[in-house]
C-alpha cells in the first residue's frame, strides 16, 4: 500500500484513537517505518486530539501538590534505603527530644572514639613526615569534637536534669524555619538558651532573650549567636519566652516588630 | 528573594528527571498538572476519583521516565497517554459504563462544561471556541474511544452503526478536528 493511498484509509486516526486492534497496529508500526512522512501525519493527528484534550484543563487542588510530592519522595527514600540506610527526618513534629538524645548519644560514642584515635596517634609519633601531617590533621579534628562533646554534654546533662524544662522556641510568621531552645530549671530557675537555628545577625545586633509575664516582657539577657549553650538571667517565673533582634548590647524592652522566635508555656 | 523562572527545553527536562531531579519534577507539575488533571476529570467523570488518578499517573511517570526517549514522540504526548490509560482502566475496571451508557453521551461536554469550572489558558480560549463548532457525531466518537476507552466493536454496538462506518468516522472527526485548530 501506497503512504497517499494509506493516508485515506483511516487507519492512523483509528491508532491514534486507540481504536487499531492488534493487525491493524502491526501494520501501522509497519508502514511508519517505511514511510518517514507518516509519521509526520501521525504527529499532526496527536497534535490536534492533544490540543482538543487541552480545552479541558483544570486547576489541579493545591493540596494535591504535595501529595504528589510526598510519594515521589517515599519512592526515592525506599530506593535510598536499598543501597544505604537513610534516617528519615521527621519534618512536622515538633518532638526534639528524640533525635536530640540519639544525636548526643552518637557524639558521645564518637567522643570516645575519638579518644582512642588520639591515644593511637601519640604511638605513632616517631614515623615518617607523611604521617606527622597525618597526626596533625586528625589532632585538628579531635580538638573540634572534644570542643562539641563538652558542649554538648553541657546540654546532655541539663537535659536529664528532671528540673530542667526544655521549652523550644518557633519562629514568627516572617521567620517560619527558625527556632531556639531554652532550658528552664523549675527549682534554681536559672535560664539557659541554646541556639539552633537562627540565622547570623548584621552588624551591631545581638539577640535577645525574653521572658514574658503576664504579658510585660522581662529582659533574660543578650546571648551571642555563635556559641550554643550561655547562660541568661534567673527567671522567676513566665508565661513565655521569646527573641529578638535588637541594637548590640540589648534594649530595656523588646522591639516587636523584631521577633524571631516564640514559645507559650 | 524572587524565585528566577527557569524555563526547560522538553530535552533539559527530560534529562533532569531522568537524573531524578527534584526541581525538575516540580516544573514537570506546575506545568502540566492542570492539563492532565482536567483530562482525568473529564474521563472518570469525578473530581475525587481524578485526585487519586493524577497522582497514580505522576508516580507512573516518575517511575518509567528512563523507557521515555524523543523517538516515542513528545513529551506531552507520553505524559497524556500515560494519565489517559490510567483513568480509563479505572473506569472499565468499575464497569463505569453500565452507569455511563445511561446518559446520553453526546450531552457529557456540555455537563462538564457547566458544573466544572475549566481553567483555561489564554491560549486554549481560542481552541476551545474553535472545538464548539465541531459536529455532536463527531464529539461523540472522539469521546468514546480516546476519552472513554471503547473499542471498535463497542462503538459500533453501542451507535448501531457498521464497523466500516466507525473507521470513516472516526477519519472525518479528526480531520475536522484539525482543520478547525488550523483555521483558528
Amino acid at each position: 500500500m501506497e503512504s497517499e493511498e494509506f493516508k485515506t484509509s483511516g487507519l492512523l486516526e483509528s491508532y491514534a484513537l486507540g481504536l487499531a486492534s492488534e493487525e491493524e497496529k502491526k501494520l501501522v508500526e509497519d508502514m511508519l517505518s517505511t514511510y518517514p512522512e507518516l509519521r509526520e501525519e501521525l504527529n499532526s493527528v496527536y497534535q490536534s486530539l492533544e490540543n482538543y484534550a487541552l480545552t479541558f484543563s483544570r486547576e489541579a487542588p493545591v493540596k494535591l501538590k504535595s501529595k504528589v510530592s510526598g510519594r515521589i519522595n517515599q519512592i526515592q527514600e525506599e530506593g535510598a534505603a536499598k543501597t544505604t540506610p537513610v534516617i528519615p527526618f521527621a519534618k512536622k513534629k515538633t518532638n526534639l527530644r528524640f533525635p536530640l538524645a540519639a544525636s548526643v548519644t552518637l557524639f558521645i560514642m564518637s567522643a570516645a572514639f575519638n579518644f582512642l584515635l588520639y591515644s593511637k596517634w601519640q604511638k605513632a609519633e616517631d614515623r615518617t613526615i607523611a604521617l606527622e601531617k597525618e597526626k596533625e590533621v586528625i589532632a585538628g579534628e579531635f580538638s573540634i569534637q572534644k570542643a562539641d562533646y563538652h558542649r554538648l554534654s553541657g546540654d546532655y546533662n541539663l537535659m536529664i536534669d528532671p528540673a530542667n524544662r526544655m521549652i523550644v522556641m518557633k519562629g514568627t510568621e516572617s521567620h517560619l524555619s527558625m527556632n531556639s531552645i531554652v532550658f528552664w530549671n523549675s527549682v534554681s530557675h536559672e535560664v539557659f538558651v541554646n541556639v539552633t537555628s537562627l540565622p547570623e545577625p548584621p552588624q551591631g545586633k545581638q539577640y535577645q532573650l525574653w521572658a514574658l509575664k503576664a504579658g510585660k516582657p522581662i529582659d533574660a539577657g543578650v546571648f551571642d549567636f555563635k556559641k550554643s549553650l550561655q547562660k541568661m538571667k534567673k527567671i522567676e517565673s513566665a508565661d513565655a519566652f521569646a527573641v529578638t533582634l535588637e541594637d548590640f548590647g540589648g534594649k530595656p524592652s523588646p522591639s516587636l516588630d523584631q521577633l524571631y522566635v516564640i514559645a507559650n508555656i | 528573594m524572587s524565585p528566577v523562572k527557569i524555563k526547560y527545553t522538553e530535552e533539559e527536562l527530560v534529562g533532569l528527571l531522568k537524573s531524578r531531579s527534584k526541581e525538575a519534577f516540580e516544573y514537570l507539575y506546575d506545568n502540566y498538572s492542570s492539563a492532565l488533571f482536567g483530562i482525568a476529570s473529564k474521563i472518570v467523570n469525578s473530581e475525587e476519583i481524578a485526585e487519586d488518578i493524577l497522582q497514580d499517573a505522576f508516580v507512573k511517570i516518575w517511575n518509567n521516565i528512563q523507557n521515555y526517549n524523543s523517538e516515542k514522540g513528545r513529551l506531552f504526548t507520553w505524559l497524556l497517554n500515560i494519565t489517559r490509560n490510567t483513568a480509563i482502566d479505572h473506569i472499565r475496571s468499575l464497569r463505569f459504563r453500565q452507569d455511563q451508557k445511561n446518559q446520553k453521551i453526546e450531552n457529557t461536554v456540555g455537563i462538564i462544561d457547566s458544573n466544572f469550572n475549566t481553567v483555561s489558558k489564554v491560549d486554549h480560549i481560542g481552541l476551545k471556541e474553535a472545538v464548539q463548532k465541531l459536529r455532536p457525531e463527531y464529539v461523540t466518537i472522539i469521546e468514546m474511544s480516546y476519552f472513554k476507552g471503547y473499542t471498535q466493536e463497542e462503538i459500533s454496538n453501542e451507535l448501531n452503526i457498521p464497523l466500516g462506518t466507525v473507521k470513516t468516522r472516526c477519519r472525518a472527526a479528526l480531520n475536522e478536528l484539525r482543520s478547525l485548530m488550523e483555521v483558528r
